[in-house]
């Protein structure tokens, strides 16, 4: 197995994973999208709500801010060894604000307040709900860590996919430029010779095979490379891309060892 | 995890794995696949959110039970040797 990163940042990464199976690529990213818990507002008290929100409304998009969670520390209350709520499965944000009399104001992720410095909404400038004049909203909202299998707020990774590495093949090209021409991703071109592709820009090609049905002489042919892989994610803050991709094979190592020690007591 | 074995002979098993899904299934069929004694790895999964999969391995006569154990290791195996990579290619 090799990994070659492409660009990491805390929030996105491109990584090509390469002597790999399909299955491993596909169970990494079926993990960071549905089998990494994150922490969201799972449980709503409003104590007033004069804003022109339903409650209930109001409670889902508290439940999709993303939440800054830390993985150590925290689990899912069905997981957890206490009855009814301890710090380690259960931490509770409050959000109060009220607009004066003279102006309406924007209720922003940012005036959450959390009752555990190291658990903050992932961004500050998140819209909430805007409030007219006298209009407040008051309440509690009580997150639980969750998985992203049973509810898209649990999601910590976002737009996770992988495509299969391009293998663009020129050979007997009489430099026509059909292919050129064709090619949505504009990443071929005419070289001296014959037609040429960056290594850099092969990473761009959809595999779509315009290319191919456009030469005539079938000097070029786009396949797969069957065992590697170009990974592109993102996270919605949770976790950075790095602890993401960490937990997400650690999820899976887990299972495989809850397996295996059941399987030996057989 | 739960497992329950739903029938078993000397070289088959069906075996209901609680509370999983694809994520696991799939990444245990590729690694049986791949063991020469394995002669059929499939799961079976009825309803994509309230069943729980079902895993059939058919060997060439050697306990299934070892050898879904011993792929078991292998996916554990997979997941060292990625997280190994992966931390190589931060440096
Ligand atoms: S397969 Fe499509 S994207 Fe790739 S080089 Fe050919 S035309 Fe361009
Ligand atoms: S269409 Fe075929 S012959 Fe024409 S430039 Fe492309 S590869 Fe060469
Ligand atoms: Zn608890």
């Amino acid at each position: 197995m090799e990994i070659d990163v492409l660009e990491l940042s805390d929030r996105s990464a491109k990584f090509i994973l390469s002597n790999t199976t399909a299955a491993f690529a596909n169970g990494l990213r079926r993990a960071m999208l549905a089998d990494v818990p994150t922490l969201a507002i799972d449980d709503v008290n409003v104590y007033n709500n004069t804003s022109v929100l339903y409650d209930e409304q109001l409670a889902l998009r508290l439940g999709l801010i993303p939440l800054v969670t830390s993985f150590d520390d925290f689990v899912p209350q069905d997981e957890c060894t206490c009855e009814d709520g301890c710090p380690a499965c259960v931490i509770s944000l409050t959000l109060s604000v009220e607009a004066t009399a003279d102006e309406g104001r924007m209720v922003y992720s940012g005036d959450i307040v959390s009752s555990d410095p190291k658990v903050q909404p992932a961004e500050m400038n998140i819209p909430i709900i805007e409030l007219k004049v006298n209009q407040k909203v008051v309440l509690e909202g009580v997150a639980h860590m969750g998985y992203g299998r049973d509810h898209a707020k649990w999601q910590a990774g976002v737009a996770c996919g992988y495509k299969n590495l391009p293998i663009i093949t020129i050979d007997g090209c009489d430099r026509c430029g059909a292919c050129v021409n064709v090619c949505p991703r504009n990443i071929l071109c005419l070289g001296d010779k014959f037609v040429e592709v960056s290594d850099e820009s092969r990473l761009n090609c959809s595999l779509c095979g315009l290319c191919q049905d456009a030469c005539e002489i079938d000097a070029i042919s786009v396949t797969e490379n069957e065992s590697s892989f170009i990974f592109t994610m993102e996270s919605d803050g949770s976790y950075t891309v790095n602890e993401l991709i960490i937990n997400a094979v650690n999820t899976i190592k887990r299972k495989a060892s809850s397996m295996g020690d059941i399987l030996s007591t057989l | 995890m739960e497992l329950k074995i739903i029938s078993k002979e000397d070289d088959e098993i069906q075996l209901e794995i609680k509370g999983e899904s694809h994520t696991l299934l799939n990444m245990l069929k590729s690694v049986l696949l791949d063991d020469e004694r394995v002669e059929i790895a499939t799961y079976d999964m009825k309803h994509v959110t309230i069943s729980d999969p079902v895993i059939l391995v058919k060997t060439d006569g050697t306990d299934p039970i070892i050898i879904v154990r011993d792929a078991a290791s292998k996916l554990i195996a997979q997941c060292d040797e990625f997280l190994t990579v992966f931390n190589r290619s931060l440096k």
